[in-house]
């Protein structure tokens, strides 16, 4: 076990340093000049160059990763936004917190959802209730994120007027779900990301149960006269959710990419958008440093997740 | 076998030769020919049309200024047209064949099996006719729509739906029911043909890294995990502010960098390359390459389809999403996601530029997915 | 008799009560005294100090902050006197300023010919990086000649400078205290001699001014001034109907109908200072060739394009580059007698002509460039929808600033440069033509790498009259030297003059004395306006 996970490690590791390698290319054969940005129409070609010294953009190029890949560290990297650059850890540190907020309510919204439903959908198999749970999963995996909270847009805050067409609202302590403004800014944005997560997740739990509930252990249950719901829950209930609870985590790269989408639809400020804004504007570090953050995030939660399994189940072996 | 000859008249050939499906009538195979007569009636409803807006290629060559188009569905006409003639034929020819060897025409090779599980199952159906129907309405758009999807009205513009613009107008008063139609092409163009850049380059990997293991699996992997430690969209996002949004970059684009598959067949091929039949096949010195075509691949075929076609749904929205970033095809071509990024703008003022392209894009996936499901619930025999 | 005396006893505490409770009189008529006025602002700050900052929105809070050496009259946008009471010219290259005793910066300290030197001296020095430079570059110093009077000293080939003194509206920052602080925690904390002094700056987020209390030339209206960006215009518009702010610095032509219909909205307007322009690559072929240029003009009804986009609501069509409003803008003979119509046939033709001589390649494809911006955008797609109908394929190429202006620039390091045929872009300028003619047509300015001249005009004639122009003193030579150069640009078709903005705030009705600024800025307290809000 811990070999394992010290091979786990190191693999974490090699696999971040060879993603630093590959933004950092991306980075540099992109065409397109921060500098020009930073300077403005109508600027001086004198102060276009002087801005590219200043941003070490004429140096060698491995001097360059070094000043990306270390910065990270160090938290001197500075964003490429403004004249008076800031740290980018300072950017990525303010609207992280919306991020964080939306990607939370939309997963536990898809959460409280599709577990029931996908279960239920399980256990009274081809009935009506079954037709209509796939039915719906198969059509929220249909549905664009992005035309989803347009649509709600439309309808709740356009036409019906109860709730605000777009934005944050409020916040307390950075934190805007702690505000009643804040709260109804927070439901379009999050119902939209929730209804594509909710979807897989009722699919992905109505196939586990649906495989439990093959198991001869099942049968075994029943056969021995315990009632259904006990069998239901002592026994097939969390054999079924080991595998969904393993997605949910998979899950938070999905979650990031929709974050992206709905945050431009309905002008969430979180870092989806930063991330987009950073490399329509060349902002080379704030793109480095995001990318690996997020990059960290995902593995690290693989990570957890996998050890999480080979903890519980001696039987899986690895290599 | 001579009584069996003397009863396998030539007359049913002649009947098909004159309309698919009659020779079938004739013969007393009444689904058969249904079948038949049910993939004509699109193709003669597209000529009927294409003939009374005169797009026929010679009448639409001095109607339109790109020509191209009418061409390439004409053409795409007449070959449709041409093959339901021929399997017909051929359909009726090889039954007469059997009939006189005498053998029973009853069988029950796998493709057959499957083909009739699917024909019982509703889900399939409904997906594979989702799916043919916008196949039709991309191969021959032309055809159908009344105008180019790029007229502009700059007098009139935002109309609400009406008859002269039965999904009404956009803010360029372009009619958005021809521009939906259009749309059809890109999305389906992209999406089908990256999705099959990514089953075969990432089905090469997969196997590859799945047969081989050692070095060059475990380069590979990593290499996926890397791709995959950024949010796709991300990647493809910085991939395309590098090359550009033209259509073949964004299908090189979609097609190499959308590697899931890989990882499947790879699992695929894992499973397959332990059985005995492999085993053995290696045992005697059977090269690799022929075990690979021969042993591994048409078990992961079935794999293969079903992750298809999930596949063409999830680059569908992966395009529309691009699009509506602002970084997909470039107008005026009209696309699904584009349309959507416009009416951003008028929501208050034209909801119906928002609804109706999202409610196409909805209706394809939703017509992959289905099949997908469909496919997978048909092939394999443990999940029913 | 003792009546009389506890009457006037109780009139004199009255009014030494009323005295010190009310010390101020609003020297503004039916002004109220007071209250908190929140503002719209399109984008996030980006600097605050006056020498480096060249973004306009920048410019809504040093307006208030400093204080201006000279201003533009509002309505005939004449120079008159703000920190300078008054000038002298002495020769073609000095010109002497004169500035009111007794203006106090935010500290306390006193504005002296000292600051403004430094001011202009630090903005026109190379090393410091201002991106400001480039309007300072005919300046040769600023020199104190006395500790209330300064010179201005032009340089000898640019003497004498007319459109200098439009680049001297510029905001005076304190010497001392900036060489105290240092540049880096001065932009984030700035201190001036203006109306509103600054408090506080949450990064990213809104900026909060208060009355200045010992402002020199009149007493501010507003207890406060809070500045909040909103990125989302959608947002935006929203706020300014929840009151969440009370004045929005711009909005979009669909939702001013809706505005005007609002009881508690007034919608203000004043035609903008800005040059929207569709412009042409002379480097090379097929766009140097004059039949393509009015060929693509004549593919497309400009006129009905600018209106789908606008509705003449927030836009209009220009025919010039000077905007309307200005003078030498020599609308009418443009717009009669250069401009050209909607003619499909004679573009066919045209294009025909260019095809069958080679010039234009067989399958060629061009594109028509454009920022992400939705309605340069538009008008993108409205011409490469229009060219496409004429015979040419085209495809619109919208591009976001990090790679459009490169290529604009034609940047050595742009492999495709050598693709631009035309390009969509936008330009502002001040209240002086020299801002607009100069720059679009003067070979100077094809630099590359920071170009402004984006079709590459380089002639001879057309300099040498811009050139006159910025080097006399009197109006009427200057309006008729830029008139000829503009008659000339255009008549070779290197720009399709596209639209300027009309400038739109949406006001609430609490707030009273505000007036639209052309440039799209924010005054509210200078020698013309001291903005009030009721209750």
């Amino acid at each position: 076990m811990i070999a394992y996970t010290i091979r786990r490690l190191a693999q974490l590791v090699l696999v971040l340093f060879g993603l630093t390698l590959l933004i950092f290319t991306l980075l540099k054969t992109m065409p397109g000049d921060p500098a020009v940005v930073m300077a403005g129409i109508g600027a001086q070609l004198e102060t276009i160059q002087g801005l590219r010294e200043q941003l070490g953009l004429n140096e060698p190029l491995h001097v360059q990763y070094w000043r990306l890949f270390s910065g990270l560290f160090t938290g001197e990297l500075q964003a490429m936004t403004f004249r008076r650059p800031g740290p980018v850890w300072n950017v990525i540190w303010e609207r992280l917190p919306a991020t964080v907020e939306l990607g939370f309510f939309g997963l536990l919204l898809a959460v409280i959802v599709s577990v029931p439903a996908g279960l239920l959908s399980a256990i009274y198999r081809n009935t009506p209730l079954d037709y209509a749970v796939t039915t719906a999963a198969l059509m929220g995996i249909s549905i664009p994120v992005f035309w989803f909270a347009l649509m709600m847009m439309i309808v709740f805050g356009v036409f019906l007027h109860w709730l605000p067409v777009s934005g944050r609202g409020d916040a307390l302590w950075g934190w805007s779900f702690l505000t009643i403004d804040g709260l109804r800014h927070l439901v379009i944005p999050a119902v939209a990301l929730a209804s594509v997560q909710m979807a897989l997740n009722a699919r992905l739990t109505r196939a586990s149960m649906l495989e439990v509930l093959r198991q001869d252990y099942v049968t075994t249950a029943r056969s021995k006269g315990l009632r259904e719901r006990v069998v239901l829950i002592k026994h097939a209930f969390r054999n079924a959710m080991a595998p969904v609870v393993t997605n949910i985590g998979m899950q938070i790269g999905t979650v990031f990419a929709g974050a992206v989408l709905t945050e431009t639809t309905t002008a969430w400020p979180g870092i989806g958008r930063l991330m987009v804004d950073a490399i329509m504007r060349r902002d080379q570090s704030v793109v480095f440093a995001l990318t690996l953050f997020l990059g960290f995030i995902f593995m690290v939660s693989f990570l957890i997740i996998d050890l999480f399994y080979a903890y519980i189940d001696p039987r899986i072996t690895y290599d | 076998m001579t009584d069996a000859t003397a009863r396998a008249p030539r007359a049913p050939l002649y009947w098909s030769l004159l309309l698919p499906g009659l020779g079938h009538a004739v013969e007393r195979l009444w689904m058969r020919a249904l079948v038949f007569w049910l993939l004509l009636v699109p193709l003669t409803g597209t000529l009927y049309a294409a003939v009374s807006r005169g797009r026929l290629a010679w009448l639409a060559y001095h109607a339109s200024t790109s020509p191209s188009e009418y061409w390439f569905s004409t053409t795409m006409l007449f070959i449709l047209f041409a093959l339901v003639w021929l399997f017909a034929f051929r359909d009726l020819a090889r039954r007469r064949a059997r009939i006189r060897r005498g053998e029973i025409f009853y069988t029950q090779g796998y493709w057959q099996i499957v083909a009739r599980r699917f024909s019982k199952d509703v889900k399939g159906i409904i997906g594979l006719s989702l799916i043919l129907i916008t196949v039709l309405i991309a191969l021959f758009a032309p055809f159908y729509a009344r105008g180019n999807g790029l007229s502009m009205d700059l007098v009139s513009f935002l109309g609400p739906p009406s008859a002269a613009h039965p999904l009404g107008q956009d803010n360029y008063g372009r009619d958005v029911l021809d521009r939906l139609i259009y749309g059809t092409r890109v999305a389906l163009g992209i999406g089908a043909v990256a999705t099959l850049l990514n089953i075969i380059f990432g089905g090469l990997l997969g196997l590859i890294g799945g047969y081989f293991r050692g070095i060059s699996d475990a380069v590979i992997m990593r290499g996926l995990e890397i791709i995959n430690s950024i949010p796709f969209l991300v990647l493809v996002l910085l991939i395309v502010s590098l090359w550009g949004s033209s259509v073949i970059t964004l299908i090189l684009v979609l097609g190499i960098f959308g590697l899931q598959p890989a990882r499947i067949i790879r699992s695929e091929v894992l499973s397959v390359r332990e059985e005995d039949y492999v085993l053995a096949a290696r045992a005697i010195g059977v090269p690799t390459y022929r075990i690979l075509y021969r042993h591994v691949l048409p078990n992961a075929i079935a794999t293969l389809l079903v992750v298809t076609s999930m596949y063409i749904g999830v680059n569908i929205i992966v395009v529309a999403g691009l699009s509506f970033l602002g970084f997909g095809v470039r107008p005026p071509t009209p696309s699904w996601g584009s349309m959507l990024q416009q009416a951003q703008d008028f929501m208050r003022t034209a909801w119906w530029m928002a609804v109706y392209p999202g409610l196409c894009i909805i209706i394809t996936v939703f017509g992959f997915n289905i099949l997908g499901d469909s496919l997978r619930d048909v092939l394999d025999p443990r999940l029913k | 008799m003792r009546r009389l005396l506890i009457g006037l006893v109780v009139a004199l505490v009255a009014f030494g009560v009323a005295g010190l409770a009310e010390t101020n009189v609003p020297e503004t008529p039916g002004a109220t005294l007071g209250g908190t006025l929140t503002l719209g602002v399109g984008q996030v700050f980006k600097d605050l100090d006056p020498r480096i900052s060249n973004s306009a929105y920048d410019s809504y809070v040093i307006n208030e902050v400093f204080d201006r050496l000279v201003d533009f009259h509002p309505d005939t946008k004449e120079i008159v006197p703000f920190v300078a009471k008054s000038w002298e010219i002495l020769s073609d290259t000095v010109t002497r300023f004169y500035i009111n005793e007794g203006i106090l910066f935010h500290n306390g300290e006193p504005l002296t010919a000292e600051d403004v030197a430094f001011t202009f001296n630090w903005i026109a020095d190379e090393a410091n990086n201002s991106p400001n430079m480039t309007e300072l570059v005919w300046m040769e110093e600023a020199v104190v000649v006395e500790e209330y009077v300064l010179d201005i000293v032009t340089k000898d080939e640019y003497a004498p400078y007319a459109p200098g003194f439009a680049s001297e509206t510029r905001a005076i920052v304190p010497m001392d205290y900036v060489l105290e602080v240092g540049d880096e925690a001065f932009n984030v904390a700035p201190i001036g001699s203006g109306p509103y002094k600054f408090v506080e700056w949450r990064t990213g987020d809104r900026v909060i001014l208060e009355r200045n209390e010992d402002y020199w030339l009149v007493y501010p209206n507003l207890e406060q001034v809070v500045y909040r960006p909103i990125p989302e215009l959608s947002v935006m518009m929203a706020e300014l109907e929840a009151g969440g702010i009370d004045i929005s610095d711009t909005m979009p032509a669909t939702d001013v109908p809706r505005f005007r219909g609002m009881d508690d909205i007034e919608v203000m307007q004043a035609p903008g200072m800005f040059y929207f322009y569709v412009f042409f690559n002379l480097q090379h072929a097929p766009s140097n060739d004059i039949r393509w240029r009015k060929a693509v003009y004549m593919s497309v009804n400009y006129d009905a394009a600018v209106f789908s986009i606008f509705q003449n609501l927030t836009g209009l069509r220009m025919y010039g580059c000077v905007p309307e409003g200005l003078w030498a803008n020599d609308t009418e003979y443009l717009r009669d007698t250069v401009a050209l119509q909607e003619n499909d046939a004679e573009a066919k033709r045209l294009f025909q002509e260019l095809k069958d001589e080679g010039i234009i390649p067989a399958n060629y494809k061009t594109k028509v460039y454009c920022p992400m911006d939705p309605r340069r955008r538009q008008l993108a797609t409205i011409m490469a929808t229009n060219l496409i109908e004429n015979g040419i394929d085209a495809e619109v190429v919208p591009m976001d600033w990090a790679t459009y202006l490169p290529l604009c620039y034609r940047s050595e390091s742009d492999p495709t440069a050598a693709d631009l045929d035309q390009g969509i872009i936008g330009w502002s300028g001040g209240y002086d033509p020299h801002d607009f003619v100069y720059y679009m047509f003067h070979s100077d300015n094809c630099t590359v790498g920071s170009a402004d001249n984006l079709c590459w005009l380089q002639d001879d004639e057309v300099d040498a009259w811009i050139f006159d122009a910025d080097t006399t003193l009197d109006q009427a030579t200057r309006e008729e030297l830029y008139v000829k150069a503009q008659r000339k640009a255009f008549e070779l078709y290197t720009n399709i003059p596209g639209y300027n903005y009309i400038q739109t705030n949406g006001v609430n009705t609490r707030v009273h004395g505000f007036i639209v600024d052309p440039l799209g800025s924010y005054l509210l307290c200078d020698p013309y306006h001291n903005v009030w809000v009721d209750g």
